[in-house]
């Protein structure tokens, strides 16, 4: 066995531990570097892997190109939120532990997506739940205790119901690893255990009927944290979906792809228009991640249909989560950057160009590719969703015209926002003070996104190859 | 010689505008369409630029000689739009404009339905800034509102096309089958309509344009509805309901301009008007009708350019747009006032200027097919554009009672504009030849025949003489015209309402209950037996204890069983085998 291959999992460990220790007696922005270097010497050593394609612990982790792809996908949310918390955090008392439970959480997110065994995936699942929770709670604010005693209440229900789906599998099969879930031979029992297993992971990708948490979770967060909930916490539960229904597919595709689209169409329409009566801004954004969230599983339910179709389902939602991580993480940074000082109602947002010209003008990107809305990655993922589900049966058609009719309704809300920004008249002149650190994650994220907006093709290439190696 | 599809070449182009400052940007602005113009003349002619999207083929690159004619009308006019706005400070504005041309050329050489969209949406994302650029607040709400009629359209649009694909597996833009619609070709259709302003999804076009800037409007006025022409031609020729419906809208948009005050809104119902010239033209669908249609595009986004610029440059000189509040500036702006009434000739159609060799082979292609009734509303539109345009406009401005405010005329780039725009109408006017040269199909119809010409100038004296006679009753009246768009007005309200207030409730119970259930669960899970005895009330609330010090381990188990075991049961019997 080659342990190098998991250096980058080892990596994030260790600094996560070296900076609890570390936190005892030096302040918090030195563990700060400390763990953006760790983050960044990982993400380079993840890319090495990329051809990488083996297993280890006979077959528990898994490193296969999903697990790469998702591995730097996690690293680069977390390292955009270590960047950006590098202010804030002296302001919520200067505790390090911080940087360390980002870490850990992060550990967990790369772990569950490596995971080739339903064990592994509960672990990475719970590691990523349980350091998160205090995450969530950081401020000590009230709300914020408040909304992570929701998120550990729902967390732990969804937890639960999904160790029932693990052990439902295990006392079929004899066995714990996702393969094995395809040896079910009773229909119904495998339909129970899938039933169980997708409850589970769907609770965290926040999708009606399993939304209630993430409003809530998400307003009372601090704001990086919530970029780090919308961006990396649910693209977990993705991963985890993705691994699971892979197996699941041949001899379950009937039922899940019509209560998958059921579910998309759900997400789509509660989120978007909840989130247009929303006057907080992170509220407004919590519900259009329930949105998003909706249209990256169009992919999924696309995917269901099987053939050409699957992979290129697969890849149309590969390719909305990436984007949809920068988009959405980019916008909750840019919340982080000035809501301190402004405030969280969208009056608050008024005059922002004038006041803070470089976070508005990110903020702009983010919402333009939020919308869909060219030259962006928004618009090109979306693009890509719409061809999938347009060239596969009836139910594609239904699923692609209510994701335009969606996008339509969510133009009007992004639009309030933009609107709020650049043509209402603030109360107050003054200049917000923009800080460098959260500028920097800011431009990346809008980089990624106008890059992958104005040159689609290579990325388009990569998740679609990603997929077809995963159908393999 | 590199060729680009002509539309990348604004779309690209806009971007470099913010970087360039002073006399640099002006010429830039003016050499951006001249070399549009080169570019456009090179184009290979049948099918060419094709990109592969995931399987599917994008045609960015369809010429043939119907979007020939599109395509030379818009450069021309982006020339003489960026003269226009040369003065222009805000590079911002210049990058829309640009943008909006682009997106339009991008529709009429696009040969597939993706890339059409795509375009599509562009021209609106794009074309919102040159109202919003006005800066008031009633700009910003009627910009909004555009903006949402307008994701409307491309949702509509959108779905067609979904559904278009669906059932014969291609995206390739071409002719409809115009005897068998379906649900997919109507949405289409609707999603141009929109577009091409047809009442009763027109309010967007009056409510947006004359809230828009003094040189956003000269392009507002030439591209968005002159490519919703161009994509019905294209798709829809010989749809019998567009005959009736343009015709409709022809006589439609003059009876309103009748009781518009805002000079500006007054020539936005004429393009209503106008428009419906056209689309009763796409709706014959005879060679000459569709001549006609592709010849009124050209000449109509000339002229109407022109008298929106001569509107324009009374706004910008004397900052009020209202008949009654103008009056007696001609001796002001006596140069303004020349070329704006060559405009006003060629929409009422006068021989010798543009409209006159364009319209009338509309209103012939009506006649050729025997359709009495709708030559007859064709020409009393007609009439009731000369009117309105050619004479309530002008008098109440120029002449009329003077109202003593100061004004000049406007910038040299401006009179510039205008002037080229009035040559241009007057040379096709005199010269027909030179437009029917570019027509999709070989023309044979003479405009300058004597019984036309006498026909056409009885109808417009006798119109001249009526304007005179009844001047009291004619003239402007500061009321507000209540049209289609109070819907929307309303209906967004009410939208909005329904989702802050039932909807929003709904939400919040859901979560109530939601969280209610957990927490009760989590309550019963802390010692199921002590709870359950609570429940049927066997036991006081106040004994339920805080630690679970005499949990029975066994019967624990056995309430989660039976709850686990339901759950099963109750899954089975639903959906198991």
């Amino acid at each position: 066995m080659n342990y190098m291959l998991m250096l980058p999992e080892a990596i994030v460990c260790t600094a996560a531990l070296t900076a609890l220790m570390l936190g005892m007696f030096k302040n918090g922005r030195i563990v700060g570097h400390l763990s953006i270097f760790a983050l960044i010497l990982s993400f380079l050593f993840t890319l090495n892997l990329f051809n990488a394609n083996t297993t280890l612990f006979s077959g528990f982790f898994i490193i296969d190109p999903l697990a790469v792809i998702f591995k730097l996908l996690f690293i680069s949310i977390s390292l955009l939120v270590t960047i950006c918390s590098l202010e804030p955090v002296k302001k919520w008392g200067d505790r390090p532990e911080y940087y360390s439970l980002v870490l850990f959480t992060t550990l967990g997110m790369m772990i569950s997506a490596s995971s080739g065994d339903l064990i592994t995936l509960y672990i990475g699942f719970e590691l990523t739940a349980i350091a998160s929770y205090p995450l969530v709670a950081f401020t000590k604010k009230k709300i914020s205790s408040e909304s992570a005693m929701k998120y550990f209440m729902f967390s732990a229900f969804f937890s639960a119901i999904t160790l029932f789906g693990i052990s439902l599998v295990y006392g079929a099969t004899g066995s714990t690893s996702i393969a094995s879930a395809l040896t079910i031979n009773n229909h119904s029992l495998a339909l129970l255990a899938s039933f169980f297993l997708i409850s589970g992971f769907g609770f965290k990708t926040g999708i009606v009927p399993f939304h209630m948490w993430l409003a809530d979770t998400h307003s009372g967060a601090p704001a990086p944290i919530s970029a780090f909930l919308s961006g990396g916490i649910i693209n977990v539960a993705f991963v985890a979906l993705l691994r699971v229904l892979v197996v699941a597919m041949p001899t379950l595709h009937v039922e899940w792809g019509l209560i998958l689209a059921v579910l998309a169409i759900l997400s789509m329409t509660v989120g978007n228009v909840v989130a247009l009566a929303q006057r907080n801004i992170k509220r407004m954004f919590a519900y259009s991640t329930i949105a998003q969230a909706g249209y990256i599983i169009i992919g999924l339910a696309v995917a269901f249909n099987m053939g050409d179709l699957a992979a290129l389902g697969i890849a149309a939602t590969l390719l909305h989560l990436t984007v949809h991580l920068f988009m959405k993480g980019g916008a909750f940074i840019a919340v982080a950057a000035v809501s301190e000082q402004i405030g969280y109602d969208i009056k608050d947002y008024a005059g922002l160009g004038r006041r803070a010209p470089i976070t508005a003008t990110f903020m702009l990107i983010f919402l333009i590719s939020l919308a869909g809305i060219v030259p962006t990655a928004g618009f090109i993922s979306k693009l890509v969703l719409l061809v999938a589900a347009m060239k596969s049966n009836t139910m594609g058609v239904i699923l692609a015209v209510s994701l335009v009719i969606n996008s339509a309704i969510s133009c009007v809300y992004y639009g309030r926002l933009a609107r709020y920004m650049y043509f209402i008249e603030p109360k107050d002149n003054s200049k917000v003070k923009e800080d460098i650190t959260s500028i920097i994650p800011m431009a990346i994220a809008a980089i990624v996104i106008l890059i992958i907006g104005l040159y689609p093709p290579p990325v388009i290439g990569l998740v679609r190859d990603v997929a077809t190696a995963l159908l393999l | 010689m590199i060729n680009v599809p002509v539309a990348f070449i604004f779309i690209l182009g806009a971007f470099l505008v913010p970087l360039l400052r002073g006399n640099v940007r002006k010429a830039y602005l003016l050499l951006l369409p001249l070399v549009g113009f080169v570019d456009l003349i090179n184009m290979p002619r049948g099918t060419g630029f094709v990109m592969d999207f995931i399987g599917l083929d994008l045609i960015l690159g369809r010429v043939d000689n119907l979007s020939m004619v599109f395509g030379y009308v818009f450069v021309i006019m982006a020339f003489i739009g960026n003269l226009y706005a040369l003065h222009v400070k805000e590079s911002g504005q210049h990058v829309a404009a640009m943008l909006y041309v682009g997106g339009s050329l991008g529709v009429v050489f696009a040969g597939d339905y993706l890339s059409l969209f795509i375009f599509w949406e562009l021209m609106a994302i794009s074309s919102v800034w040159l109202i919003w650029y006005r800066g008031t607040k009633i700009s910003l709400n009627a910009g909004f509102r555009y903006l949402l009629v307008h994701v409307f359209g491309g949702v509509c649009l959108l779905s067609g096309i979904l559904l278009l694909f669906n059932s014969t597996g291609s995206i390739l833009f071409e002719q409809m089958d115009v005897r068998h619609l379906n649900v997919a070709s109507y949405l289409i259709l609707i999603g141009f309509m929109l577009n091409a302003a047809v009442p009763p999804l027109h309010a967007w076009l009056t409510d947006a344009y004359p809230e828009a800037t003094v040189t956003g409007i000269i392009f507002l006025s030439a591209f968005t509805t002159k490519t919703a022409i161009y994509v019905l031609l294209r798709a829809f020729p010989g749809t019998e309901a567009l005959i009736w419906i343009g015709a409709i809208m022809a006589v439609y948009g003059v009876v309103f301009a009748v009781l518009e005050n805002d000079i500006r809104r007054l020539l936005s119902y004429h393009i209503i008007s106008q428009v419906g010239y056209m689309v009763s033209g796409v709706g014959l669908g005879t060679m000459m009708a569709v001549n006609g249609s592709a010849s009124h595009a050209f000449t109509h986004i000339l002229y109407k350019g022109l008298l929106m610029m001569g509107a324009g440059a009374v706004i910008y000189t004397t900052g009020k747009s209202k008949l009654t509040e103008l009056g007696g500036l001609h001796k002001k702006m006596p140069v303004t006032l020349i070329l704006y009434m060559i405009g006003g000739f060629s929409i009422s159609a006068f021989p010798f200027f543009s409209g006159f060799v364009s319209k009338s082979m509309v209103i012939a292609a009506a006649a050729g097919e025997h359709m009495a009734f709708v030559w007859l509303m064709l020409t009393l539109a007609s009439a009731g554009t000369f009117l309105h345009t050619g004479l309530k406009l002008p008098y109440f401005t120029f002449f009329g009672k003077d109202s003593g405010i100061n004004a000049r005329e406007p910038p040299k780039n401006m009179l510039l504009a205008m002037g080229i725009a009035a040559f241009l109408s007057i040379f096709i006017g005199v010269y027909p030849q030179s437009l029917y040269n570019i027509l999709p199909y070989s023309v044979d119809f003479a405009p300058y025949t004597a019984g036309h010409i006498v026909g056409t100038l009885q109808i417009l004296l006798f119109t001249a003489l009526g304007f005179f006679l009844l001047l009291k009753q004619v003239k402007g009246t500061p009321t507000i015209t209540l049209d289609a768009d109070w819907l929307y007005r309303k209906g967004a309200g009410w939208f909005v309402w329904i989702v802050n207030n039932p909807l929003a409730d709904v939400g919040n119970m859901v979560t109530r209950v939601a969280l209610n259930f957990f927490t009760a669960l989590l309550w019963f899970s802390r010692n199921p037996v002590a709870a359950m005895k609570i429940i049927v009330g066997m036991e006081k609330r106040d004994r339920y204890p805080d630690i679970p010090q005499h949990l029975e381990v066994v019967s624990s188990n056995a309430v989660f069983v039976l709850i686990f075991l339901s759950i099963c049961i109750i899954f089975l019997l639903g959906g198991g085998q």
